[in-house]
């Protein structure tokens, strides 16, 4: 797969310098190492992302990375192309990989209509570069009394909020307990692969149904004990488990950490995101000629995670609580112009 | 009145502020309505409340299907009233899975 430019690498890496414990990681090891499970360069082509769920396709005027992960993705397509009025003639039946079709239509659409066609159907979509000059959006809010103690509370999934978790905890010494919906476990979490043991061998865990009124209330005891909380997703996801990450932050002095593509308080705060197109937002992409090409693998979630764990152990350090907002795009954003990325 | 619909056709209730998007929808006509009025096609103040037994609400973000699973209505903006096809109250969608992967 390409690999982040040696400029890149070298950010990666001063990010990662300096915080107790994190000196054996390197940024070849968290970008390019843990090689995850299905990712075979051979099938795929030089448009898509390594777990070739993401491709980059041209539209009239701009690129385009979108991303059919779930099927539900793949079932949107349909609708995407009737909301942009674009008749593809007799599909029928849809094909259940849509790519083919949603190629043919982003090919006739400009990025913007496209983009903002495939969000109103929830799938997660950017135009290559439209979050480039975004600031850094680790930030630090809600700033409550002195620190809280107890364990590392994570209630996300997938990769970057898992490896945020798992910097605190290395750094801090902090036990680190996974917190999972019975309804929505974390594959990462139950893949045997490197990455999956790496990221979660040594946690506890605690599982609730989240549709459950008894069990959201063990769910936020359980947060409102910890010193750390990390949550990943947009808002409505918090909303709905009853968690109020400025309510917490300001009871108990508890630092939290929530991961999402584009921010809680941006206009683009409900838009999907995951790793590759939230990267491709950011710019964050190699350009052969006049075509961009992914770089490493969901390249934004593990800049972001070590980006959201440098800023709540500076925090920590300080025994400050807050609410840290950590954007995929932002920090991927700040990775492609060569900035470190701290709660300042 | 009963009408057909294609996908990425838009809805808007008439009884609250909730609007929906078809994902997917039958070739025979339904009756589409929320909080138990007739929808319409573009945006507009309430006429009427939502009515006795269509007035659960419905959430941004949500899937909403029907028993048989024909048609799918994606909700885009949040309201008072509940979809209904041909009279038939429509269900939250499970959650989609995670991916194996970001």
């Amino acid at each position: 797969m390409p690999l982040l430019s040696q400029r890149r690498t070298e950010v990666a890496e001063r990010q990662l310098a300096g915080v107790s414990g994190w000196g054996e990681l390197t940024a070849g090891f968290l970008l390019t190492g843990p090689e995850r499970p299905g990712l075979d360069p051979a099938r795929r082509s030089p448009y898509q992302s390594a777990n070739q769920h993401c491709e980059l396709i041209r539209a009239t005027d701009e690129w385009v990375a979108a991303q059919l992960a779930r099927p539900v993705d793949h079932q949107a397509v349909p609708a995407v192309a009737g909301l942009l009025g674009v008749d593809l003639g007799a599909v029928d039946p849809w094909p259940a990989p849509a790519w083919e079709p949603l190629r043919e239509l982003v090919r006739r659409r400009d990025a913007a209509a496209v983009v903002g066609a495939l969000r109103t159907l929830g799938v997660a979509a950017a135009v290559v570069g439209e979050a480039a000059e975004w600031p850094h959006v680790v930030r630090a809010s809600g700033v409550g009394p002195a620190g809280a103690s107890g364990p590392v509370v994570d209630l996300s999934a997938l990769w970057a909020g898992p490896l945020a978790a798992k910097l605190i905890g290395i750094a801090t010494g902090a036990e680190v307990v996974d917190v999972e919906s019975t309804r929505r476990l974390d594959p990462m979490r139950l893949d045997s692969g490197q990455l999956g043991h790496w990221l979660h061998d040594g946690r506890g865990l605690e599982l609730f149904d989240h549709r459950s009124a008894e069990e959201l209330q063990r769910l936020r005891g359980i947060v409102g004990r910890a010193a750390v909380v990390v949550t990943a997703g947009r808002r409505r996801a918090l909303s709905s488990l009853g968690l109020d990450p400025e309510a917490l932050v300001s009871a108990t002095g508890a630092v939290w950490v929530h991961l999402s593509g584009y921010g809680l308080r941006s206009p683009l705060a409900d838009a999907a995101a995951f790793g590759d197109d939230a990267a491709a937002a950011a710019g964050l992409v190699d350009w052969v000629g006049d075509e961009p090409r992914f770089v490493a693998d969901a390249v934004a979630d593990p800049l972001a995670g070590v980006a959201a764990a440098r800023a709540a152990v500076e925090l920590i350090e300080e025994k400050r609580g807050g609410l840290l907002d950590v954007s995929l795009a932002g920090v991927a954003a700040a990775a492609a112009r060569g900035e470190i990325v701290s709660g300042g | 009145m009963a009408q057909t619909y294609t996908p990425g056709t838009r809805v808007f209730s008439t009884a609250c502020t909730t609007e929906m998007i078809v994902v997917r929808a039958p070739e025979e006509a339904v009756v589409v309505t929320i909080g138990g009025a007739p929808v319409r096609a573009a945006a507009g103040d309430p006429e009427v409340s939502p009515a006795d037994g269509y007035d659960g609400g419905s959430l941004l973000g949500k899937r909403y299907v029907n028993q048989a699973d024909t048609i799918e209505l994606l909700c885009t903006r949040a309201g008072d009233g509940a979809a209904a096809v041909d009279g038939e109250l429509l269900v939250v969608k499970d959650a989609a899975p995670l991916p194996a992967s970001d």
